[in-house]
């Protein structure tokens, strides 16, 4: 059980779910828009609809990723050396950039503890991997700490093509998403877009 | 071994270029994408058929035009309905069209078109398919269209005037392409000859768009037009707010199509000399492109009027001009003591002349790999950037009521972008993130204490992940970001537009208020039939 009951019931039901088939464009759009609504700083929205295409290949993936836009969003705390960076406790979506910042200014380790969705950090290493041009590798530490590090062979050949997207995860996303929507009133009606109201020339 | 690059004068500046006043004031050029386009249609001798044409008296239904280009078919669906006045809206809010159009990715048989024709007028209420590469619709201009095929039915002339104040028997209120409502991504085309290029697909299906309101016409009419009339009849468009935020979004491809532009200015600045006459022949184009070119909004008609004026005042020394070592330096500088019109129309004249010298610059136009956070850069180093590259937001008072006087925002009802009065109206907390200035200028101000690395900044303030991306991104992009203050009172979205529609080609903007306009596109282009004759329609003149 993780606390999400919706995560929980998708994951249970198995993989034959209805979905909305969406350009990757789309997605990447409404994670944008979702990533913002949840309260994520501009920034990470970014980097979260970055991974619209990596995230889409996947439904389970994508269903965390959903359920990490829960947050709460708290910035990392890092403790530990230049070189080998440790992480106490934080959420995978504030985390993860922060991690692969680390890794690209010089830390040879990250150690995560107590990390929200660690699975998440396979999407977001393995973009970091086709933008940088570095490998990672990402194994399990003890008492369940994440351990990431620069490595030889890298994670990205392992997604598959773009899957339809479940329709409980775009409703999630849409939800989210429609947190940053401002309601029409007659003012923005009249002059929010600017138009006239009919054009017959 | 590679042929030396052509010599250049220095770039203008992008503190002069990337001004909204100056950007509100282009024109089209010979790299606008509706050109490039038609070269390249040219070049590959392209022919248009239409295998289909299934339109009733009225002219509703449907027809398919057909075209292969750099091995890939290409079709547009186009369907013609019948439509309520009451509903003929060139809003986004609209819901119902005179026609609809889908570019298609290969032949269509007929199940695919009778899905397109069901599909396709819903426009945003529908969903595409990969096939689908371009999603478009239009509005008649019942005046000119009603004129037209009554003459034609009448056997009475076509009104050359009113042919020339409206310019279109449709226009467009909205192209979509990129994935919007299910239809293919940008990197299905991305990498296919003859679209590559930045809105190759969306041009065409304009293009095409434009040769289908020709058939139209004749068929309703139930004669042919005469060909000069119809090389003039363009395609009409209206364009709003949605498509502001475009350039603040794509900032890679706003700065690669700003620096081609300013590159080719450079180049042929620095010709030493030219044929004048050429030059001369298109200024005089151009006068009486500028006459024939009548808004009835009256702050934008004295725009007009003033260059004009000043438009015969250049011309009238413009041959002395064009007499002296680099002449077209020259006659760039003498621009200076004129408005941002004239100077604007002078890049756009300068450039005509000299395709050889510059359309291959049009093949840097598109969109590379998007820039990178680099989180290994110095805060020093950044801190320069942002002295170099954004100078002009630290001073700005975001604070004042002028300052944030207006806010972006996405519709509950639409899902479009506008842009509110922050102090009149709900919603500002819910603001679009088009405030680059404001979010640079909180950046400075947190990294000027700032001791340690970037990547520690970057986790101690995480609110300034976007803007660090952004500024970084000016190292090689310095053309990428509007310096100027766009939730400011005297931001008007109409400047964004209006450079967006030039690239585009676009030319006889007729605001209609700070934040949408109607254009012309494809006015004096090659007809469907006349790709071998495609180059020469700058700035097109009516002479009926």
């Amino acid at each position: 059980m993780t606390g999400h009951d919706w995560f929980d019931r998708f994951v249970a039901a198995g993989p034959g779910y209805d979905g909305v088939r969406m350009s990757l464009a789309e997605v990447q759009a409404l994670l944008l828009k979702a990533g913002i609504g949840a309260g994520l700083p501009l920034g990470h929205a970014e980097d979260f609809s970055g991974l619209a295409d990596l995230l889409a290949s996947d439904p389970q993936l994508f269903a965390m990723a959903v359920a990490a836009l829960d947050g709460p969003h708290e910035p990392a705390h890092m403790e530990g050396t230049d070189a080998h960076v440790v992480i106490a406790r934080s959420c995978v979506l504030m985390t993860g950039p922060v991690v692969i910042d680390a890794l690209l200014a010089g830390a040879t380790r990250v150690i995560l503890h107590r990390i929200d969705w660690p699975l998440l950090l396979w999407p977001m290493l393995s973009r970091a991997e086709q933008v940088y041009g570095l490998r990672f590798g990402l194994v399990s530490g003890a008492k369940g700490s994440v351990i990431v590090e620069i490595a030889e062979r890298g994670m990205l050949d392992a997604f598959g093509d773009v899957q339809p997207v479940p329709v409980q995860i775009l409703e999630k996303l849409k939800a989210f998403a429609a947190r940053t929507y401002v309601p029409a009133s007659e003012a923005s009606r009249a002059a929010g877009a600017g138009a006239g109201l009919s054009d017959n020339d | 071994m590679n042929a030396p690059l052509p010599a250049q004068e220095p770039l203008r500046s992008p503190d002069e270029v990337m001004r909204l006043a100056r950007m509100g004031a282009m024109f089209p050029t010979r790299l606008s994408f509706l050109r490039t386009l038609m070269r390249r249609l040219s070049a590959e001798k392209v022919v248009v058929t239409r295998p289909h044409w299934e339109m009733d008296a009225e002219g509703y239904g449907h027809g398919v035009y057909q075209l292969d280009l750099g091995g890939f078919t290409y079709s547009l669906v186009a369907v013609s309905n019948r439509l309520d006045p009451e509903q003929r809206t060139d809003r986004v809010i609209a819901e119902a069209w005179d026609a609809a159009f889908v570019l298609y990715d290969g032949v269509p048989d007929q199940s695919e078109i009778a899905r397109i024709c069901a599909s396709a007028p819903l426009q945003e209420a529908g969903r595409f398919t990969p096939r689908d590469l371009v999603l478009s619709r239009a509005n008649k201009s019942v005046r000119l269209f009603a004129h037209v095929t009554s003459a034609l039915r009448d056997g009475t002339p076509v009104d050359a005037e009113m042919v020339a104040q409206i310019g279109y028997l449709m226009r467009t209120t909205a192209v979509y392409g990129n994935g919007k409502f299910g239809i293919a991504d940008r990197s299905v085309i991305a990498e296919r000859p003859g679209l590559d290029g930045p809105f190759m697909a969306e041009m065409l299906t304009v293009w095409l768009i434009r040769g289908f309101t020709h058939d139209l016409a004749e068929h309703v009419g139930g004669a042919a037009l005469e060909r000069k009339l119809k090389r003039h009849i363009g395609v009409g468009n209206s364009t709003g707010l949605g498509m502001a935020p475009f350039l603040v979004s794509h900032p890679e491809l706003l700065n690669n199509w700003m620096m081609v532009r300013e590159t080719a200015l450079a180049r042929v600045r620095a010709l030493p000399r030219v044929d004048a006459g050429a030059l001369l022949e298109l200024a005089a184009r151009a006068a009486r492109h500028l006459a024939q070119w009548q808004v009835p909004d009256a702050a934008h008609q004295a725009r007009i009027e003033r260059l004009r004026e000043e438009w015969d005042s250049l011309r009238s020394g413009m041959a002395e001009l064009l007499d002296q070592p680099k002449p077209l330096d020259q006659l760039v500088r003498a621009s200076h003591v004129f408005g941002l019109d004239c100077q604007e129309l002078v890049v756009s004249l300068v450039l005509e002349p000299y395709g050889a010298l510059i359309d291959g610059l049009s093949e840097c136009m598109g969109m590379a790999a998007p820039v990178p956070l680099q989180p290994a850069m110095g805060v020093a180093q950044l801190r320069e950037l942002i002295d170099l590259n954004f100078h002009w937001a630290l001073p700005m008072d975001f604070d004042c009521d002028a300052g944030c006087a207006q806010f972006w925002y996405v519709s509950e009802e639409k899902l479009e972008p506008r842009l509110g009065a922050r102090h009149e109206e709900p919603g500002a907390e819910l603001e679009s993130p088009l405030d680059i200035g404001r979010q640079v200028q909180a950046l400075s101000f947190d990294l000027n204490d700032y001791e340690g690395s970037l990547a520690a900044f970057l986790r101690d303030f995480p609110q300034h992940r976007s803007a660090v991306r952004r500024v970084q991104r000016t190292a090689s992009h310095p053309y990428a970001e509007i310096r100027d203050n766009l939730i400011g009172e005297d931001c008007r979205p109409i400047d964004m537009l209006r450079c967006k529609l030039s690239f585009f080609g676009a030319s006889k903007f007729d605001p209609k208020s700070d934040r949408w306009t109607r254009i012309t596109l494809a006015q004096g282009a090659p007809l469907h039939d006349e790709l071998a004759a495609a180059d020469d329609w700058w700035l097109p003149v009516f002479d009926p």
